[in-house]
């Protein structure tokens, strides 16, 4: 446990850092204030995308993200902000010091553990930032500690953490599917209909009632099934299956998978951890952003695993009873995080923002309405907070219809036919990369001019498009 | 075959295929890389269960 803190205690402060400065990187937080604004101002949570969004006007929309739109609306640009990335450091924290404490319950040795939060850590990551899925991870590394070292009532503490976890991210829905497999291991390990299988039967039926309740209702659950199977998910590289290229895979979930198969699952409880084992897998192989789900489930059982090859009585783990030792560890780990934290601040790629705010402010400040489409759908989050501005997709994508996501795609690639789509949808402003075939297509078209460039972005709006949109 | 060597296989199996797999991105290759890693952990999980019994 005292390693795996002393390793918490480095990526904790790469988080804070990368919370810090994640407004400048993260295009999504401009429409979650956008989102948490409209909430406040109105009272409810909007069903359907509004005229801002004018190729998908009135589609239904899940707001699933609506908790931590409003902690965004309330803290940012305000002098409350560094609570919310106290908050969301937290959070991180929370999650790792939740698996290294479920794999110390487990019997763990100090090693092992350290080893398994290490890659927690890592495949946190490259997806950490001020997003729902961040306090997410902590609800889920709290109902995997429950369910593997909490007995009788205690138990029940799962379905708390599960109304919570769906208030804040749709990701909940895994909770019910885990408990699922959960109870199917124990009732094929009791092969009997007995109390025990009684009491984790409930507990699921509990579980699946918990992600109803939210201001979304059925809503929720029905979001996140549509989306398992969505086809935009071609569209959004989160979505895409791992690749050794990624760290939050490669140095996260991968190890622990192949330890995992290598030295099996625990004799206690052998079908629970296989049927959870092959769940979380398969979701790691297929999505990048199932990396950390991944690991957080596997750590705590691989590390009871792997104690069978490190017991807590070897040199190795021993060493870190010493005083001295650990005296050593946490000021070398403290050192480390201090200077990490302080590397990345002075990081100018880091630190700077890589959003083209400044192309969409220019372009608000242009008389008149404008039907912007952005090659990547996240910049126009920004576009949200002007008026004036109509945005073709934003960060939001999920209600985005199918239709829409097609004619995006065949715009942003500058595919056959792209000039016909932006006629056809009224597109006024186009925002695209220098470096890109659209970016590079942009100076070709005739009665369009460009209003905005800079080393990276070009914006480029139709010849007097003040009038043409009403 | 012996289960040590029946091991040995696997291992080789399962470094080739996950190799395969992601670099190859997905596909059938992705899910053959799966059903050997399942194949695996089910052997070295549920290895000896009887005798537990």
């Amino acid at each position: 446990m005292r390693v795996a803190l002393a390793i918490a205690a480095i990526f904790i402060a790469r988080f804070a850092v990368g919370a810090w400065f994640d407004p400048g990187r993260n295009g999504d937080i401009a429409w979650q204030q956008w989102l948490g604004q409209q909430i406040i101002h109105t009272g409810h949570l909007p069903l359907a995308l509004g005229p801002e969004a004018f190729a998908a006007s009135g589609a239904p929309w899940v707001p699933q993200e609506w908790a931590l739109s409003i902690l965004v609306a309330l803290t940012l640009g305000t002098p409350q902000f560094p609570f919310m990335v106290l908050l969301t450091t937290i959070f991180g924290a929370a999650t790792l010091v939740l698996t290294a404490w479920s794999a110390k319950r487990l019997g763990s040795s100090s090693v092992a553990t350290g080893l398994c939060t290490l890659c927690v850590a890592f495949s946190m990551v490259e997806s950490y930032g001020i997003r729902a899925q961040v306090f997410a991870w902590a609800l889920l590394a709290g109902v995997m500690f429950v369910l593997r070292t909490c007995e009788g009532r205690a138990r029940w503490w799962i379905v708390p953490l599960i109304v919570a976890w769906a208030n804040v991210h749709a990701s909940a829905m895994l909770a019910p599917a885990v408990l699922v497999l959960w109870t199917a291991g124990v009732a094929l390990e009791e092969r009997t209909w007995n109390g025990r299988v009684k009491g984790y039967a409930l507990l699921t039926v509990a579980a699946a009632a918990a992600v109803f309740l939210t201001p979304l209702t059925y809503r929720l659950p029905l979001y996140a099934i549509s989306l398992v199977h969505s086809p935009i998910r071609f569209g959004i590289q989160e979505w895409q299956p791992a690749d050794l290229s990624a760290t939050s895979f490669a140095l996260g979930p991968l190890p622990l998978i192949l330890i995992a198969a290598l030295l099996g699952t625990s004799k206690l409880r052998r079908w629970p951890e296989f049927l959870l084992f092959a769940g979380v897998t398969w979701m790691a192989f297929t999505a990048l952003r199932n990396s950390p789900i991944c690991a957080i489930v596997l750590a705590p059982a691989v590390a009871q695993r792997l104690t069978a090859y490190l017991p807590q009585k070897i040199r190795i783990n021993a060493i870190f009873s010493e005083r001295p030792v650990m005296a050593m560890l946490y000021c070398g780990t403290l050192t480390a995080a201090v200077l990490s934290a302080f590397t990345l601040a002075h990081t100018p790629k880091f630190i700077n923002s890589t959003l083209p705010t400044g192309a969409i402010a220019q372009l608000a400040a242009v008389p008149g309405k404008h039907q912007l489409l952005c090659q990547d759908f996240a910049w126009c989050s920004s576009a949200l907070a002007y008026p004036n501005l109509r945005e073709f997709m934003d960060g939001r994508c999920d209600p985005f219809p199918l239709p829409v996501w097609n004619d995006f795609e065949t715009v942003s690639k500058a595919a056959h036919g792209w000039q016909a789509v932006i006629e056809r949808r009224g597109v006024d402003a186009i925002l695209a990369k220098n470096s890109t075939a659209l970016g590079r297509a942009l100076p070709h078209l005739r009665q369009w001019q460009r209003i905005y460039a800079n080393k990276t972005y070009r914006l480029y709006i139709r010849r007097n498009s003040a009038v043409a949109v009403n | 075959m012996s289960t040590s060597r029946v091991q040995r296989y696997a291992v080789a199996a399962i470094a080739i295929s996950v190799a395969a797999a992601l670099f190859v991105r997905g596909g059938i290759a992705l899910d053959a890389a799966y059903v050997v890693i399942l194949a695996l952990a089910f052997a070295t999980t549920f290895r000896g269960a009887r005798k537990c019994e």
